[in-house]
């Protein structure tokens, strides 16, 4: 089944939040999700119900030895979330040690999962920004196997700049990676515009479906709950309604084509 | 759906509560509104024991005890009544015969061959569609539609290519057929026939042309409409030669009245043919890529006297068409000499053109105003038509690739029900009056270079305009008279068939019969003052097109003339026809039916069967005076504004709009009563024409009524006008919640938005921002709420720029896709079930008429339909299971 990750452009843009209710619009559609956290500060889970006193996650279970296919919550909608877990700082030396070795087996045991799709919440960093090269560099592995992978971003003039300095300097996406225009500001016409000029400009490499600023998204999350539980009717929820459908039609193709 | 128990599983312990719950369950389906009655009691468990007992699960896919429900959904059985009796009888019989389920008729396809169907048919079915594939899939009728197909390919595949003969030669060979063909027209026309041989005569043709009617394509409508000339003419002549009574004066009298008046429709008929054979469907041409080349266009919108609102919106959509704006010059011509209009011209930065007479009306207005300016090209539209951003565009490419062309006209389209279809509620349900001259005929006079212009929503080269000398002012018709000037001096005009702009229709049935007054008396003096088959410059295609159009206004007087011409007989004791009941049937049934099928299938989908009658009976009184004036003095009348925009001030009967055709009802219900009499008291050699003029009245009453369903007019409460729309939206509130919400109605000052989820509304009145949609872009529209219901609420637009308020009417008026639903989602005409609703909107004419009647009549209304209703209560219902019965 499909596996699509999905990370922030930089920190803040939304991709937790982006995760969690991209599962539950595909939940909604009728399909089952495994949504990963792979960030080290836990916090994907707190979007599923999962209570903040919990330190169990598959990071957590490799460092202590323990079985992290074990760790796996399923919240009231049906979507299934795998925490990363807390992890005390001496846990953390250890983590890193078994990952390079693990990281392969439990890379390939996500893209095998034959009956759901696996959404990955990556850390923000694909370069250089984190300080821990290394776990960056073992999370690589896992981009092979997506088929997808989102850039969550805000559409601003940072957002532009960065897409137009990489197109003049001849960076070209992989067709698989996609922008993601996250919190479009109706009330902006800056706003409104830059997306549209994102989606003219760039238009292989932006998503057709955006993500509107609607508080029922925050205010969700607050409630620990995706915002088509929350509030069916917002406008955010129908968005991540689009973007699942859009997943839908664009993975059901490729495993056509395939 | 509660589960089917199975016995075999239970316990002797169980049998009880099991049973009480099988019956208590499905006693509640069989449960009306009211409680059971004693004999309900009795019956409904009778009946689910003997089921129980007897049956077995499901039958023909229904439970089986829901059967009653589903076969005999008129009678409650929970409190059956001594007459149910009757009408379980008269059901059972129905359900036995009749099959029920509507699909797997015999279908014919194209080649003529039977397609089997493989469900079972009740006897009576079968017998028919053994009938039908007899006369209908035989060998001749097969042979026959696969030749007529095989001509038609082979004629569209090798008419390309040109003939090697030479010009002269295929000339002659036309002229030489067509001569022949005129001979044998002629020869068939006149020959006369017993009345056995007639009769063989037209059931021949008449088989033949519905063979021909499921024949697809061209070639067999061609076909149909020569054997609905043929007999026809065959009418006409017979009518001319052997029906008159040369004895009996008053017989004479009214006789030729008749003919002429049939002399009249036949004439239109045949020029509709003409007219209609083949309407050009015209695609659009490309513009040049570089904007630089396009021409410079002035927008004129003329205004007289109304409503700065009405006047606002189309200047907004103006102002958002998309054309470089140093090539487009918007004016707002105003006769009316208001000061409010100059300011407003002045804040949004339109010109303002204000002429120091009047004269002329609204062409005098549009010549003054070509004077001040100078773009090569003029469109023009009416201050209430509001055109999409796309106008110019679509349209200007044809005046680029044909540098004769001097005009394209577009469709009036209306996205306000006209009185005829607000009185009626069919709004969107049957083409309205203008759906056939939008849909049809203006592509039918595109095709032989004559369509018309007619006043709005067109464009006009100036050059050509100008050699004319503007827009005509001899007549109350500027619009056809200009376009008939261009025509003569040799320009080319064009029909561009897509709704490119929308208005308002008129909204009283006084101002809508106002306005056509005007345009039949226009059309009668062009007739009379520049007469189309005279004068130089037109071909004779052009000629009998004008011709046509200029007609039509004048079925006044044939038109009350078939009202009550079977009065003269009934009445009168006239013999009108001179004839025997039955050859008369003979001749006139085959000229009727054959124009009527000829017709249906031409015009099917932009006029329903008998709706043109139907319009035609509102019109006729109001329009036979000021034509007939027309035609004998030109020069009398003036010219009186469309009024539109305004407000029907009380829910009430337009007396004086009927009066006429009250005095038509009554005159035809004299008529039925003397019809009576003389049907039994009458000798008995009268019966069969008694028969025929009796028939004849009750069509027209029929008409009439429902000319007096359009004669009563509804309540409109709102000021602005409002429009019907479905546009998905968002609204935004100050929290910053986004919620999805659906835009119910529009106008210039705001609009009602449906929301799903009020609970994020704050309380009172609030601020709010819409949201709305168009080609992907979303634009902010602030709102103040003004009222709040249960799911809906009333917004009021805050005060806009003029770009935004541009914005806004491109987002609502302008935007092709709030006009749901144009001419060609209808669907094709389907003559009984036109019938069907011409009967019901008599019948509803006729039940508002007797309301309003003084005092006995209403109560013997009310009597007649209880018992009428009480009658058909006992009439056999089609029984479908619904899905919630499967």
């Amino acid at each position: 089944m499909p596996l699509v990750i999905i990370s922030g452009q930089r920190g803040g843009a939304g991709a937790t939040t982006v995760v969690s209710n991209l599962a539950a619009s595909l939940q909604n559609a009728g399909e089952q999700t495994l949504s990963i956290d792979l960030h080290p500060d836990n916090q994907l889970c707190l979007h599923f119900g999962v209570s903040q006193e919990c330190i169990s996650g598959w990071a957590q279970a490799i460092a202590t030895g323990a079985d992290w296919k074990q760790c796996a919550f399923q919240a009231s909608d049906g979507r299934r979330v795998l925490p990363f877990g807390e992890l005390a700082p001496y846990q953390f030396k250890r983590f890193r040690e078994v990952l390079m070795s693990s990281i392969k087996s439990i890379a390939d045991t996500f893209a095998l999962r034959q009956d759901e799709w696996v959404l990955i919440d990556m850390p923000v960093d694909r370069q250089q920004a984190l300080s821990d090269n290394l776990i960056s560099e073992c999370y690589q592995a896992i981009y092979a196997l997506a088929d997808f992978s989102f850039y969550v971003a805000h559409p601003d003039l940072g957002t532009y700049r960065l897409l137009k300095q990489a197109a003049l300097n001849g960076e070209t996406l992989a067709d698989k990676q996609l922008y993601l225009l996250n919190e479009v500001d109706t009330n902006s016409a800056l706003s409104l515009d830059i997306e549209l000029l994102l989606k003219a400009e760039f238009a292989a490499q932006v998503l057709p479906a955006s993500i509107h600023r609607d508080t029922a998204v925050p205010e969700a999350a607050a409630y620990m709950t995706a915002v088509n539980t929350y509030m069916p009717s917002s406008q955010a929820s129908s968005d991540y309604h689009s973007l699942a459908l859009w997943c839908l039609g664009r993975l059901g193709e490729d495993a056509e084509n395939a | 759906m509660p589960k089917v128990v199975d016995i075999s599983e239970l316990h002797s312990g169980e049998l009880i509560p099991v049973m009480r719950r099988y019956y208590a369950s499905r006693m509640l389906a069989f449960r009306g509104l009211k409680p059971y009655r004693l004999a309900g009691f009795i019956v409904v468990p009778l009946w689910l024991s003997l089921c129980f007992v007897f049956l077995k699960p499901t039958i023909a896919g229904v439970e089986s005890w829901r059967l009653p429900l589903v076969y005999f959904p008129h009678i409650n059985f929970s409190r059956p009544r001594v007459s149910d009796l009757f009408r379980f009888l008269i059901q059972l019989c129905w359900v036995i015969v009749v099959r029920q389920s509507p699909p797997a008729r015999t279908r014919i396809g194209v080649d003529g061959a039977e397609q089997p169907s493989d469900e079972p048919l009740t006897l009576l079915w079968r017998f028919i569609s053994k009938c039908k594939a007899l006369l209908f899939a035989n060998v001749l009728t097969r042979s026959m539609s696969r030749y007529i197909q095989q001509l038609e390919s082979q004629s569209t595949t090798t008419s390309k290519t040109p003939s090697k003969k030479p010009v002269f030669l295929t000339a002659l060979a036309r002229t030489l057929v067509g001569v022949l063909l005129v001979i044998l027209a002629l020869m068939s026309f006149t020959v006369p026939l017993t009345v056995e041989d007639q009769f063989i005569f037209v059931s021949l043709l008449f088989l033949l042309a519905y063979a021909l009617n499921r024949v697809p394509g061209h070639l067999p409508l061609m076909l149909m409409v020569g054997i609905s000339l043929l007999v026809s003419g065959r009418y006409v002549w017979w009518r001319c030669t052997s029906t008159l009574n040369f004895d009996d004066p008053i017989g004479l009298v009214f006789g030729i009245g008749l003919l002429m008046a049939e002399a009249y429709a036949w004439l239109v008929m045949l020029l509709g043919y003409v007219q209609n054979i083949q309407p050009l469907h015209r695609g659009t041409v490309t513009l040049p890529a570089d904007s630089r080349e396009w021409p410079s266009v002035d927008i004129m919108i003329p205004s007289y006297n109304e409503d700065l609102s009405v006047v606002r919106a189309t200047v907004y959509a103006c102002l958002g068409l998309d054309w470089p704006k140093e090539k487009l010059h918007i004016h707002i011509l105003d006769d009316g000499k208001r000061d409010s209009f100059k300011d407003f011209a002045a804040e949004v930065g339109v010109g303002y053109i204000r002429r120091p007479t009047n004269n002329h009306a609204k062409a005098g207005n549009i010549n003054y105003a070509l004077a001040q300016t100078s773009g090569e090209y003029v469109a023009i539209f009416d201050c209430d038509h509001i055109p999409t951003r796309v106008f110019l565009q679509i349209s200007m490419g044809w005046f680029l690739k044909d540098p004769k062309l001097a005009l394209i006209q577009t469709p009036h389209h209306f996205f306000s029900p006209d009185p005829f279809e607000r009185n009626l509620s069919n709004f969107r349900k049957v083409p309205n009056e203008g759906g056939l001259f939008y849909g049809l005929i203006q592509d039918g006079n595109d095709l032989w270079n004559s369509t018309f212009f007619c006043g709005s929503c067109a464009i006009l080269r100036r050059g050509p305009l100008e050699e004319v000398g503007g827009i005509a002012v001899e007549t109350v018709t500027e619009d056809a008279h200009t376009s008939l000037r261009l025509h003569r001096r040799g320009y080319h005009s064009a029909y561009l068939r897509a709704p490119l702009s929308a208005g308002l229709a008129t909204e009283t049935l006084s101002a809508h019969i106002g306005q056509r007054i005007r345009w039949a008396r226009g059309m009668a003096q062009i007739l009379r003052t520049d007469n189309p088959l005279f004068g130089p410059g037109l071909k004779w295609q052009q000629r009998l097109c004008y011709l046509n159009a200029m007609l039509h206004f004048l079925s006044g007087i044939p038109r009350l003339i078939f009202l009550t011409a079977p009065l003269a007989f009934l009445i009168f004791h006239a013999y009108v026809i001179y004839a025997p009941a039955m050859v008369l049937v003979l001749y006139v049934l085959p000229h009727i039916l054959h124009s009527s099928i000829t017709n249906s299938r031409m015009q099917g989908k932009y006029r329903y069967s008998f709706w043109g009658e139907v319009y035609e009976v509102v019109l006729s009184w109001y329009i036979a005076r000021p034509t007939t004036v027309a035609l004998f003095a030109p020069k009398k009348g003036s010219f009186n504004v469309t009024a539109k925009g305004g407000l029907v001030e009380n829910s009430y009967y337009d007396w004086v709009i009927s009066k006429p055709y009250m005095f038509l009802v009554l005159a035809n219900f004299i008529g039925l009563g003397f019809g009576l009499y003389r049907y039994f008291n009458g000798p008995e050699n009268e019966i069969g024409a008694v028969i025929v003029n009796m028939t004849w009245t009750l069509y027209n009453v029929l008409i009439i009524g429902s000319a007096v369903a359009v004669a009563s007019e509804m309540k409109q409460v709102r000021r602005v006008h409002r429009v019907d729309t479905n546009i998905p939206a968002k609204v935004r509130l100050n929290s910053g919640h986004l919620i999805q919400a659906t835009v119910m109605d529009f106008s210039l000052e705001g609009l009602r938005v449906a929301v799903q989820d009020m609970s994020k509304l704050p309380r009172g009145q609030f601020d709010i921002d819409i949201i709305l949609m168009r080609a992907n872009r979303e634009f902010t529209f602030p709102m103040r709420s003004v009222y709040t219901l249960d799911n809906a609420m009333g917004l009021h637009l805050k005060p806009l720029s003029t770009e935004q308020m541009t914005d806004f009417v491109q987002c609502t008026f302008a935007r092709a896709d709030t006009w749901v639903k144009w001419q060609d989602s209808y669907e094709y005409d389907r003559p009984m079930a036109s019938m069907a609703a011409v009967f019901r909107a008599a019948v509803y004419g006729y039940r508002r008429l007797f309301a309003l009647a003084p005092r006995p009549l209403p109560d013997i209304a009310r009597w007649l339909v209880r018992r009428f209703k009480y009658l058909s209560s006992f009439s056999p219902r089609k029984a479908l299971p619904r899905a919630e019965q499967l």
